[in-house]
């Protein structure tokens, strides 16, 4: 795509840079591009960011997250928790399904179960490993009639957790936990009734997908929008100029990405809106690898890099530099563990590092990285900081995703980079993945049995407070060892038209357009 | 004649089933599989779907299913999409890329055709340089860059037609330009190096002593011969554009076949990667023999079938 940029920047000084169109007729529906068809819309078996945008509008859940980003009762009109925090009772509101059938507790409690049963094929379902014996379930170890969820009565819900989880309200809003209507089609999911704020009209693949408001909806009354269309354009750069010609009414994150070369001309002119993300991008370590196995030596690694500069000059979506791994969430201040750009320091750790190895020389090591333009110009640019501090041979590898991510699975690999969202807003959804060695998302070979029982005592901790005092040791733990070298946290970038308002974005990529209106 | 056509026909088969052998093996030799996730999945989970979508079996039962499938031509569901089967892909996206690819087609063959035509009958003069220019820059820029040039020009510098997306003939407009480019230009020489030739054979000074029209020469002696070559290119054109072309379906936003087969090898979505390939081969192979029938018909001396004496 690189000749489309240049034709453009032609273009572009040539008959000065185009002007932003009038929008058509101010109907109240509102266009955006989810910029690849979704590979479902069944609740149980949606695994991607597409998916479950969709999914959020068509269906509501027992909590919905609110703009402040924190989650909201929804059809649970009452929650109440035990003294352990581990049992939930939820009250449902009086609440229809999209054909007039009431919902009730059951339609919550039969999908979570197909879930959790052992030939259902749900990729998410450990997502419920949370509920009591969900694990157990789903190997087929322990019968259904164990899982920690039961319907009391039609609106009555009970769940028991495994252990305490602040955040499981949170997790209730995702699209995993809906309830779905007792005459599901399995073939075509997104046939049935459904009970959020729109309901599904058209599904032409490939191309477009209508969902109209749900009169039917308990909070119909919130609902402005008559209805959304949502696209299917591919391109990032068509995307923009469907933008631009008034084809649609937000361009870029979540669903989308706003092409990076246009980012600073777009930026200069104060229309790129940044949004910082529960994301961060970080470079992964197999410590399995003789010479990387030495902690100083992955210090001083991480020491050397100059991320400033890589948000300065490359990512340029003025994203914060990442000092440690878990960003800034709405009750964690991210922490600050290590000093950006320490190059007398990380030589001294360098030296020592290779001295402790028996080294007489660094040998050569490898930086790979999924084939894309922003990840390549950033791994020169750390190859590069790499050769001045330590005078090392660093060779870049590029592979196309899927044998990327077949590599990092089998760890084939010495140095990665990894973009990690996410899946509650909670620091465990960073820390966790490093708990165990091997755990299939750790993959860094690293494992401390401190670490271990640092997130083991977080887990069963009641106390909130002394929780995130737990949470924070290990990440310090964490960060000390290096298993891993943050870089930066994620933002979202996108562009919306002026007159489109209240629209939610979460920081885990949710965007909720239910309160949304033109104006 | 008859026997030829039921031989080439069984040929065929037996290469449609050496094309599914191979992309078979070669597909189950990439590393990844539909599952693999950036936040990787438990073992556990993983055993469940590969046993859902019949992955744990011995590969010779998995060949042997695939084989028995494209038989009846239910190539099977997707493994990404998870409503929908591969034929409904195939029913779904072909029209769409066909007759954007048909569209394209007539582009370019009434254009190389005519400018091809005049290149030769006005040999070296302005005309010709004009055309020769014009193909070697059909040939030279290619179509995704042309495709970004022209969206960007017409649709949103002149606001003449829209940016992308599929349904209207005005929609389809600058993808099919684009796409006719390329071959355009091809057209063009083709027709005009064999046009030249056939000027300066013996039968057209004949023709012309009889005291025939120009045109009549040129449409009825000349352009006839000269366009064998052309046809050949044709046919296997038509199977390339009718298919589709997913870097064009990508910048417009078409819901054609050209994304779905690129897409379903990057999600490595096997049945698509399959049915698609096995479609693929059939549209070519069946062209191909087109071709070789048109060739009977258009040239008596090609005699299809019969020992050559």
């Amino acid at each position: 795509m690189g000749s489309k940029i240049i034709i453009f920047l032609l273009l572009a000084v040539g008959l000065g840079f185009f002007s932003c169109s009038s929008p058509k007729e101010r109907s109240q529906i509102l266009r955006i591009n989810l910029s690849s068809e979704p590979p479902t819309l069944d609740p149980r078996k949606a695994t991607d960011v597409t998916s479950n945008n969709v999914l959020i509008m068509l269906y509501e859940g027992l909590t919905r997250i609110g703009a402040d980003h924190t989650p909201k009762p929804a059809l649970a009109e009452k929650i109440t928790l035990s003294e352990n925090r581990t049992t939930y009772t939820f009250s449902l509101r009086k609440s229809l399904w999209s054909n007039g059938d009431p919902v009730t507790a059951l339609d919550f409690e039969r999908s979570w179960k197909q879930i959790l049963t052992p030939s259902f094929p749900a990729p998410f379902a450990y997502k419920l490993f949370l509920i009591k014996n969900g694990a157990a379930v789903k190997k087929g170890t322990v019968p259904l009639t164990e899982l920690g969820i039961r319907a009391l009565d039609v609106s009555t819900l009970e769940v028991t957790l495994e252990h305490p989880a602040p955040y499981f309200l949170e997790m209730l809003s995702y699209p995993l936990f809906f309830p779905l209507h007792a005459s599901i089609d399995e073939k075509n999911p997104e046939t049935s009734p459904s009970n959020g704020p729109f309901i599904l009209k058209q599904w032409d693949h490939d191309n477009e997908i209508r969902v109209e408001k749900n009169p039917l909806y308990w909070e119909a009354s919130k609902v402005t929008l008559a209805g959304l269309k949502l696209l299917i354009v591919e391109d990032a750069t068509t995307e923009l100029y469907m933008y631009e010609n008034g084809e649609l009414d937000w361009a870029g994150a979540p669903l989308s990405n706003l092409p990076t070369e246009f980012l600073p001309t777009l930026k200069a002119e104060g229309r790129v809106i940044t949004h910082p993300s529960n994301g961060t991008y970080y470079y992964k370590i197999n410590t399995q690898i003789p010479h990387l196995h030495n902690s100083k030596i992955r210090k001083a690694l991480a020491y050397a890099i100059n991320r400033q500069e890589i948000v300065d000059h490359i990512t340029q979506a003025d994203q914060e530099i990442a000092l440690a791994l878990v960003p800034n969430m709405w009750d964690w201040k991210s922490q600050v563990l290590f000093k950006d750009d320490n190059k007398k320091k990380a030589q001294a750790l360098f030296k020592e590092g290779i001295q402790e190895l028996g080294l007489l020389s660094f040998p050569k090591t490898f930086l790979s990285f999924n084939a894309n333009r922003e990840h390549q110009k950033i791994a020169q640019a750390i190859q590069q900081m790499w050769k001045e501090t330590f005078d090392i041979e660093i060779e870049l590898e590029t592979f196309d995703w899927r044998v990327y991510l077949d590599k990092l699975a089998k760890e084939n690999y010495q140095i990665a980079r990894m973009g990690w969202l996410a899946d509650v807003n909670d620091p465990i959804s960073f820390l966790d993945p490093f708990k165990y060695q091997d755990g299939e998302t750790n993959g860094t070979g690293w494992e401390n049995p401190h670490y271990i029982s640092l997130l083991n005592a977080s887990e069963v901790e009641i106390d909130l407070l002394t929780r995130k005092k737990l949470l924070e040791q290990a990440e310090e733990l964490l960060i000390d060892e290096m298993p891993i070298i943050p870089l930066y946290f994620i933002n979202f970038t996108y562009m919306k038209k002026p007159y489109v308002h209240n629209v939610f974005l979460s920081p885990l990529g949710i965007i909720d357009f239910k309160e949304a209106f033109l104006k | 004649m008859k026997r030829y056509f039921l031989g080439r026909i069984l040929s065929n088969i037996i290469a449609i089933w050496v094309i599914i052998t191979i992309t078979f093996f070669l597909m189950k030799g990439l590393p990844g599989d539909p599952f693999t996730e950036e936040k990787a999945l438990p073992p556990e989970i993983l055993q469940s779907l590969y046993e859902h979508y019949k992955l744990n079996d011995p590969w010779y039962i998995q060949y042997g299913n695939y084989l028995k499938s494209i038989a009846k031509w239910d190539l099977g569901p997707s493994f990404k999409y998870k409503s929908r089967t591969v034929n409904d892909i195939i029913n779904k996206g072909f029209p769409v890329s066909a007759l954007l690819g048909l569209e394209a087609l007539l582009l370019a063959v009434t254009f190389g055709l005519t400018l091809g035509t005049i290149a030769a009958l006005k040999k070296n003069k302005w005309q010709d340089i004009s055309a020769h220019l014009l193909s070697v820059l059909g040939i030279s820029v290619p179509s995704f860059i042309l495709a970004a040039f022209l969206q960007y020009l017409f649709a949103i510098k002149l606001d003449l037609l829209p940016v992308a997306r599929w349904g209207t003939f005005q929609q389809s407009l600058l993808p099919a330009l684009s796409l006719a480019a390329l071959p355009s230009a091809f057209i063009t020489r083709l027709t005009r190096n064999h046009l030249i030739e056939a000027l300066n054979q013996d039968y057209i000074k004949t023709a012309r002593s009889k005291g025939i029209g120009e045109v009549q020469i040129i449409i009825r002696h000349a352009l006839r011969n000269s366009l064998l070559p052309t046809i050949t290119y044709v046919g296997t054109l038509t199977a390339n554009i009718l298919t589709g072309s997913f870097v064009i379906e990508k910048i417009f936003g078409i819901p054609g076949l050209g994304q779905a087969f690129v897409n379903s090898i990057a999600n490595r979505d096997y049945t698509v990667i399959m049915g698609l390939t096995v479609f693929y081969s059939v549209i070519l192979l069946s062209l191909i023999l087109l071709v070789d029938l048109a060739y009977g018909w258009m040239d008596p001396r090609i005699r299809l079938g019969r020992a050559p004496s």
